[in-house]
């Protein structure tokens, strides 16, 4: 009967078993089998060699440290989770608290009371039918300019916080290019159609003006040589971020607009 | 609920364990290691072929492609055969090392057909290893073959210390016969009453019948540790002839092992 060698993955067992001097962790028919095959001996002891001069690197865990790694991994879960949850319940409550208050501060409720209204008058005197008309015609209520429109013009000047970062760069007139020197403030503010954004350009270099919104939309671009723009297509309120860039696509500046 | 109990006696068994490895191989037709250390080790393989003069020196990069080839072309089966019994990084050698000695066995008349003359001196010349380290290779690949003796190592180690007639220490006596049954076993160890080859046998004899309480003549004694000795031998010059030990040559060997024992030969004795 021909004897049946072992296999790649019984080599490598036998192999590791080798290398730590201790065969006995071996099953008995693997130890016989490399105890009289010379083939397969020598293909452990080959294994065996050049594990010795290799880093091993184990990529799959055992059996035991597998179930440790799903056990803590489901714990490191759990814990991210409700972590997870509790900034949300409280990004959700402070940002209630904070509707809460301008409800406070915006909005009229107002109760009109109908029981004066002829159409009610001949049923107030029975008190069974003082309930009944209660309920069968509610008071109305009426709410004053719609805390929307204020939540609006509030996002309107929400920072960008990528372009506040570029703005902050800027802010100690970090300038890029020899030529240009801007010589309005980082922050200009005014109402629409009345800002000027000005700079220095004697060698008339063309460059270019790229506007945003606060959302990091880009919302037109304009070339120029001259000193100065006016950005007459803002016409909303709201937080803008302008960008001037010259013909090497150089950023040469970064600023923001308030339109009041 | 402990989570801790749900999760052990959700997964505990082996069979579940075993699907879920065959899941993860399953998952993804790629190899459990990356490309890149598949080629690293498969250079090492093939340079320690190349290192044993089995494979030219020039023919390496050709047997390093062909065994990078045929993984891949393999490497589903490969993988899927991979049952976690050993570490992922052992079983690719033992794959590449067994790859590499199937390119070995279909070029290797090829290759000393080619290039008698330039294939033979390859293995002496391109090789820069100074004598010492090749003594130490060499020991280190003894100490090896005779731990795959497993339960038989002592008693080879002690019995060819004493074919070799060499010092032998008081406690590799005690690691085999660690019951003591023999009263001064040094004494029977001694070398100064040999008066031949025939003395050496009939003592050994008298030991095994003794410790292993068995009833052995001289000449099976000498008939076993023949065996040992050849099997000692082949393993040492093979595969594909690295060496060309004979039992003048082993003796020599065995005497440098067995007179410089490092820590790393002690381990059978501290794991024992």
């Amino acid at each position: 009967m021909k004897l049946q060698h072992l296999t790649d993955e019984q080599i490598a067992q036998c192999a590791e078993a080798l290398s730590n001097g201790n065969l006995s962790i071996l099953p008995e028919n693997l130890r016989q089998h490399i105890k009289n095959c010379d083939t397969c001996a020598q293909q452990v002891n080959f294994v065996t060699e050049t594990l010795s001069e290799l880093n091993e690197l184990e990529i799959i865990a055992t059996p035991k440290t597998k179930i440790n790694f799903i056990f803590w991994g489901s714990i490191a879960a759990t814990l991210v989770i409700l972590i997870g949850m509790s900034f949300y319940f409280n990004s959700w409550r402070q940002k209630s608290q904070a509707i809460a208050n301008m409800d406070k501060n915006n909005t009229i409720i107002k109760k009109v009371d109908r029981t004066d209204s002829p159409k009610t008058k001949k049923i107030i005197h029975n008190k069974k039918d003082q309930i009944a008309a209660a309920d069968s015609d509610p008071p109305n209520f009426e709410v004053k300019p719609s805390l929307k429109k204020r939540e609006t013009e509030l996002l309107a000047y929400t920072p960008h916080p990528d372009l506040e970062k570029l703005v902050d760069r800027f802010s100690g007139s970090a300038m890029r290019g020899n030529d240009i020197k801007i010589t309005t403030p980082i922050l200009i503010q005014g109402k629409a159609n009345s800002i000027v954004l000005n700079w220095e350009n004697n060698a008339e270099q063309t460059l270019i003006l790229e506007f945003f919104n606060n959302k990091g939309e880009k919302l037109f671009e304009e070339e120029t040589s001259q000193s100065n723009f006016s950005p007459t297509k803002i016409k909303t309120k709201g937080l803008y971020y302008w960008k001037l860039i010259n013909e090497d696509f150089d950023l040469l500046f970064c600023g923001k607009i308030k339109v009041l | 609920m402990d989570l801790r109990f749900f999760l052990w006696n959700f997964e505990a068994t082996e069979n579940y364990l075993f699907m879920l490895k065959r899941l993860e191989l399953k998952k993804s037709n790629t190899n459990l290691l990356s490309d890149e250390l598949i080629i690293h080790l498969t250079e090492k393989v093939v340079q320690r072929y190349v290192e044993a003069g089995t494979i030219p020196k020039k023919e390496k990069e050709d047997v390093k492609m062909s065994v990078i080839e045929k993984f891949l072309q393999k490497q589903n089966s490969i993988n899927n055969a991979y049952k976690g019994d050993a570490k992922i990084s052992t079983y690719y050698v033992a794959v590449l090392s067994r790859m590499t000695c199937e390119v070995i066995r279909k070029e290797l008349k090829h290759w000393k057909n080619q290039n008698q003359d330039n294939f033979d001196n390859e293995i002496y010349t391109d090789t820069d290893l100074e004598e010492k380290l090749i003594i130490k290779d060499e020991t280190k690949l003894l100490n090896r073959i005779l731990l795959i003796f497993d339960d038989e190592f002592f008693k080879i180690k002690l019995f060819l210390a004493y074919f070799y007639q060499l010092k032998i220490d008081e406690s590799l006596i005690k690691e085999y016969d660690n019951n003591c049954k023999i009263n001064n076993i040094e004494t029977y160890f001694s070398q100064t009453n040999l008066n031949n080859k025939g003395d050496i046998f009939k003592n050994l004899a008298n030991i095994v019948n003794i410790v292993e309480n068995k009833d052995l003549k001289a000449d099976a004694i000498r008939m076993w540790l023949n065996k040992c000795i050849n099997k000692i031998i082949f393993r040492l010059n093979n595969p594909y002839n690295r060496a060309n030990y004979d039992k003048e040559s082993l003796g020599i060997l065995f005497e440098y092992y067995f007179t410089n024992v490092d820590v790393e030969f002690d381990k059978k004795k501290e794991v024992s």
